[in-house]
């Protein structure tokens, strides 16, 4: 990954908090300045913000509206990620928010972006979400998000699951339709995400064998407070 | 049923209000339930059906009474300030005998209070926020599954008894994501017939939907017909679901999120040899007294988990009618419980 910056935008719900929170932690690994930047103005929940000791334990920095305003019910995006944009030193990853017009604040730090070249601009998708159920779903939101945003988008991720119900032959339906998607906008499918408790070497080897993609394995972080039962 | 998707719960609401043939929808946006307006704004317009985002939420119920009156299967939504300022309309609906669909996707109060999942709304849906002596059937789920069939069963009762009907859930089952498959729609030939809709009064004496009655005995009459089919909703329409509760010692009584970690706490503290149970409430008016009386016989204590400082415990303390100790376990303002948090809650009291 020699890229500087890091876009991760997609449908409502597709799973853009959850991949980009994974791919800071792996960005992490090879680097010591790593930031993850919550630009999502659309969701009230689930969001990278809500994640603050997570992050700080972690090492990574989380540019995120201050703790005061983080549940005010209006779009906020701090100007410390402008400084962060131009900061060499760093690997920024952007957490947009869904659809196209989640995409909007990239409109205020798009020409410095640009400017510094060195970046993805990701496509996620989850085959399992009600506007994304085929290849024609994938490529129509990536040019409402290409419109909305000025970016061209880069990479699909394929994020295809149905949370703890995820099975492979699901990714393998994700995977097949987001290589296509990929194949008709001419750009790469970069990933194929695969759940930590699905991760094994047979099915990375299926996976490499039918897709350009690579696996990355996820671990699910964001979950709903009874589902945080295991501190029993 | 259909094939299975992964949806938040505010979109499921939306898709099952469309399935279960919604004409119109008319709301005005307010955060946590703002999904549901957005994706009837892209699927109503697709299904060549009625979409408004109208300016207030006072304009959305009244618009909903327009198109209730004239027969059609409406519906409106709002987070619970929202549903606050349509009690008005809520109280005319009921007054006219109109049936429709209203959603409730509660957040943290009083007032304005903040966007956090919460569950204050009880006395409100189930007491009546409006004046009057009305109720609504009130459904109380608990999955985003649960929110899709609460929607197709409230537009069908809401017919069946001409009457509103609420689909009661928080912020954190609108925002959340869960598989759910979308049943097919109930069908409408036991349903009786619209024939006091405002369809072109053309060949027929004119229908008048009103809920203005002056003069003589005539609102003290149309009191006596509501005391009928409330009672009737009474007789008929209670839902709950009991987990564990044959042995139980301790009952606890939970619905919609709060209850989601009594779940998990009965299972945990069953695996550890204690002797718990679940009473969930599936729709909260009427309410499933019966169900606690019984149940009072057998169990020795009772906690009662919500999130809010304590509305649901009123109802569950007339069930047990003081056969046995009612504790109550809750916050306001954005807490959601953990199993954690109820299983140690219920071992200080075993």
């Amino acid at each position: 990954m020699d890229k500087r910056i890091f876009i991760f935008s997609g449908y409502y719900g597709s799973g853009k908090t959850e991949v980009a929170t994974n791919f800071a932690l792996f960005l992490k690994k090879g680097h010591d300045h790593v930031a993850i930047a919550d630009m999502d103005v659309v969701n009230p929940y689930f969001r990278s913000r809500d994640k603050e000791i997570f992050f700080r334990d972690r090492g990574i920095d989380l540019i995120a509206p201050p703790e005061r305003i983080n549940a005010a019910d209006l779009p906020t995006i701090t100007a410390s990620i402008g400084g962060m944009i131009d900061n060499d030193k760093f690997k920024v990853v952007l957490d947009m928010g869904g659809d196209d017009v989640g995409t909007i604040p990239l409109g205020s730090i798009r020409k410095r972006i640009e400017a510094r070249g060195n970046y993805e601009m990701f496509i996620i998708a989850n085959l399992n979400r009600p506007f994304t159920r085929n290849t024609e779903g994938i490529i129509q939101m990536a040019d409402l998000i290409e419109k909305m945003s000025e970016i061209r988008p880069t990479a699909i991720i394929s994020n295809t699951h149905m949370k703890e119900f995820t099975d492979r032959e699901m990714i393998l339906r994700g995977a097949e339709h987001c290589s296509e998607a990929a194949r008709r906008l001419n750009i790469p499918l970069a990933f194929i995400t695969v759940p930590v408790f699905l991760d094994e070497k047979s099915f990375r080897e299926t996976l490499a064998g039918r897709f350009e993609g690579d696996v990355f394995p996820l671990e699910l972080f964001y979950h709903t407070p009874w589902e945080k039962g295991a501190d029993l | 049923m259909g094939e299975k998707y992964l949806m938040k719960g505010n979109e499921a609401l939306g898709e099952a209000a469309i399935i279960a043939g919604c004409d119109a929808y008319f709301g005005y946006p307010i955060t946590p339930q703002n999904e549901l307006t957005a994706y009837m704004s892209k699927r109503m317009l697709e299904e060549g059906r009625v979409f408004v985002q109208s300016e207030s939420e006072v304009a959305a119920i009244n618009m909903v009474f327009g198109a209730a009156g004239a027969g059609k299967r409406a519906m409106t939504s709002s987070s619970s300030p929202g549903i606050s300022l349509k009690q008005e309309g809520i109280s005319y609906l009921a007054g006219a005998q109109l049936p429709a669909v209203i959603v409730n996707v509660m957040r943290g109060g009083p007032g304005l209070g903040n966007i956090s999942p919460a569950q204050g709304d009880y006395y409100q849906a189930t007491r009546g926020g409006g004046n009057g002596d009305y109720r609504l059937i009130v459904f109380a789920p608990n999955s985003v599954q649960e929110m899709a069939d609460d929607v197709m069963d409230a537009f069908y009762l809401a017919d069946k008894y001409r009457m509103p009907s609420m689909v009661m859930a928080d912020g954190m089952l609108g925002q959340m994501m869960e598989p759910v498959q979308f049943k097919d729609p109930k069908s409408k030939k036991d349903l009786p017939a619209k024939d006091w809709a405002l369809t072109g009064a053309k060949g027929r004496p004119r229908n008048i939907v009103r809920s203005l009655m002056l003069g003589g005995t005539g609102l003290y009459e149309h009191n006596e017909v509501l005391r009928k089919v409330y009672a009737e909703v009474e007789a008929n329409e209670i839902r709950y679901e009991e987990l564990e509760t044959a042995d139980a010692d301790l009952t606890l009584v939970a619905y919609g999120s709060a209850s989601r970690a009594c779940i998990g706490a009965v299972r945990y503290l069953r695996a550890a040899g204690k002797k718990v149970g679940l009473i969930r409430p599936r729709v909260i008016w009427p309410y499933p007294y019966k169900a606690l009386e019984k149940q009072a016989e057998k169990s020795k204590k009772f906690l009662v988990v919500e999130m809010n400082l304590g509305q649901m415990v009123d109802d569950v303390r007339i069930g047990v009618a003081g056969k046995a100790p009612v504790e109550f376990f809750g916050y306001a303002g954005g807490w959601i419980p953990t199993v954690k948090e109820v299983v140690d809650r219920v071992n200080q009291m075993l």
